[in-house]
């Protein structure tokens, strides 16, 4: 890339250089050719006068005016930066210094502004897992205590009393244990317990069967039995999006078929999320579950996008980067185990 | 009968289970305790058929009092009944040398059903998943692996001691790490 260091010559050297040839020109104008002004100024002075400063302006204007071009394009090209595709830098126009040296400093500053926000996103995504994490114990410890305890307090008396009084405590009964189921169903939500123990393939097949059976929508789920090896930060990402994309898709989108499918694609791992609903408006809220999904796989580079299906619905992509070489280890291969 | 000693810290698990225990034909409650150091005293004067313990205990987890018990001169068998909602704590009860895994969320005839069958000698755990052992597997010290698939075939501390030629004890606290090493938490983004 020519001129990197800003070497080139500087603004003001060329605003002085292009007036300075601009009054050569006007200068060497008055002295070659008839023109005069005399004392009093007579019509013809004055058009001359006039036409003479006005032409040297106009020069002067058009000339600069280059001068300051490549400014233009620069400013416009600040314009272009948008904060989800954080790897935009403005290219260097032009080889004046200090236009030069404000791209670089541009381009400093969204260097220093994105590891800020990426920061400040990777703390605030793991403050959020962590606060998830603690309801989520405090639900099963709690909460969930204290129905256990009331179950068996209630299964209890159901087998001290008379025959005629059980079947009102077997009620009783039953609906502690739903609410007991609840209370873990919304614990496992909030921390996905499957994902850290059975891995993401499972954790996401669970999720889709959970899903389907509350809310009656047909959800397809395709997991390929051999998937590359991720990161566990790559599969709380990837576990999100999926909890993330159906549960917009059975909220909001009106959609009577859903299908996910996770697959190896080379060594990549691609998760896809598809349905047939209403699709996602521009009156998607910015906030919303779609900018978490998006923040949270650029934390990891991962690669999210989302369009519209065909013919209508939603189809949510994303792309997480495999661990070809050097995953962890799978010892039970060696040990025997499965 | 079942000789039976109900370790939990809730209190009202703990009065609700020895209610149902004690009208139960065959099974018989002895005491009902809250924390490990109670459980270890009991089951020492007792010497229960059956521990039946929570997985949180004030004063450790179930799993490490499990490990303490079957180190008694006349070990209980142990029932873990647990709410705990970790798919690896089967695992764990397992290398623990639980004899039996109870989600706190089943029916009382099956909490039962099982007390009895641990009490007859079997074994009542939930089935392992290949993947879930693998994945266990990773997180422990690549050291402690050859330890953890002889204790998870069901050899004795004892035994694997003799095998690798060091001392039991050295093996115990080997085991007692794993158990804390698979139920560890994964990290979170950042």
């Amino acid at each position: 890339m020519r001129n990197r260091n800003g070497s080139g010559t500087s603004l003001r050297t060329r605003v002085f250089l292009v007036n300075g040839l601009v009054f050569l020109i006007a200068g060497t104008f008055l002295a070659l050719t008839p023109v005069t002004v005399s004392l009093p100024t007579s019509l013809s002075d004055a058009l001359v006068l006039t036409f003479g400063l006005g032409g040297t302006v106009l020069l002067n204007l058009l000339v600069i005016g280059r001068t300051f071009a490549p400014l233009s394009r620069l400013i416009e090209a600040m314009e272009r930066f948008e904060p989800l595709s954080p790897d935009y830098r403005v290219p260097i126009y032009g080889n004046e210094r200090e236009i030069v040296q404000l791209t670089r400093a541009f381009n400093d500053m969204l260097d220093r502004i994105e590891s800020e926000r990426r920061e400040s996103v990777q703390r605030s995504l793991a403050a959020q897992e962590r606060e998830r994490q603690r309801i989520a114990q405090e639900l099963h410890d709690e909460i969930g205590q204290s129905l256990t305890a009331l179950l068996l307090q209630v299964e209890g008396l159901a087998r001290s009393v008379p025959d005629e009084e059980r079947d009102a405590l077997a009620e009783l009964s039953r609906a502690t244990r739903d609410t007991l189921d609840q209370v873990r169903d919304v614990a496992r939500r909030l921390r996905p317990e499957v994902l850290d123990d059975l891995g993401l393939g499972k954790a996401i097949t669970a999720l889709c069967e959970r899903l389907g059976a509350q809310s009656g929508v047909d959800i397809n789920c395709a997991v390929d039995a051999e998937l590359p090896q991720l990161a566990p930060e790559a599969e709380l990402v990837a576990y999100r999006v999926a909890q993330e994309a159906l549960t917009n898709t059975l909220r909001h989108s009106g959609a009577e078929h859903a299908a996910l499918v996770l697959e190896r694609d080379g060594d990549d791992v691609l998760l896809t999320i598809a349905d047939d609903g209403r699709g996602i408006g521009d009156d998607a809220q910015p906030g919303s579950g779609i900018q978490g999904m998006r923040e949270r796989a650029l934390l990891i580079g991962a690669r999210l996008r989302i369009d519209p299906g065909e013919p209508s619905g939603t189809v949510v992509r994303l792309r997480l980067d495999g661990q070809p070489y050097g995953g962890r280890p799978r010892p039970h291969e060696t040990l025997g185990y499965g | 009968m079942i000789r039976l000693l109900v370790v939990d810290d809730h209190a009202a698990v703990r009065a609700g289970l020895f209610s149902l225990l004690r009208r139960e034909p065959g099974l018989v409650p002895l005491g009902a305790v809250s924390t490990v150091a109670e459980a270890l005293r009991e089951a020492r004067s007792l010497e229960p058929d059956v521990a039946l313990i929570d997985f949180q205990l004030p004063d450790g987890d179930g799993l490490q009092l499990c490990r303490d018990l079957k180190l008694l001169p006349r070990p209980p068998r142990v029932v873990l009944y647990s709410a705990f909602a970790r798919p690896a704590l089967a695992v764990a009860a397992k290398l623990a040398g639980a004899d039996g895994l109870i989600d706190k969320g089943v029916e009382v005839d099956s909490l039962f059903d099982s007390i009895r069958a641990v009490g007859r000698g079997e074994e009542v755990l939930p089935p392992l998943d290949p993947e879930m052992i693998s994945r266990c597997t990773a997180r422990l010290e690549p050291s402690d692996v050859s330890i953890f698939g002889m204790l998870m075939a069901g050899t004795s501390t004892a035994d694997a001691a003799g095998v690798l030629g060091s001392e039991q004890r050295e093996i115990e606290d080997r085991l007692r790490a794993m158990l804390g090493d698979l139920l560890a938490e994964s990290s979170t983004p950042g």
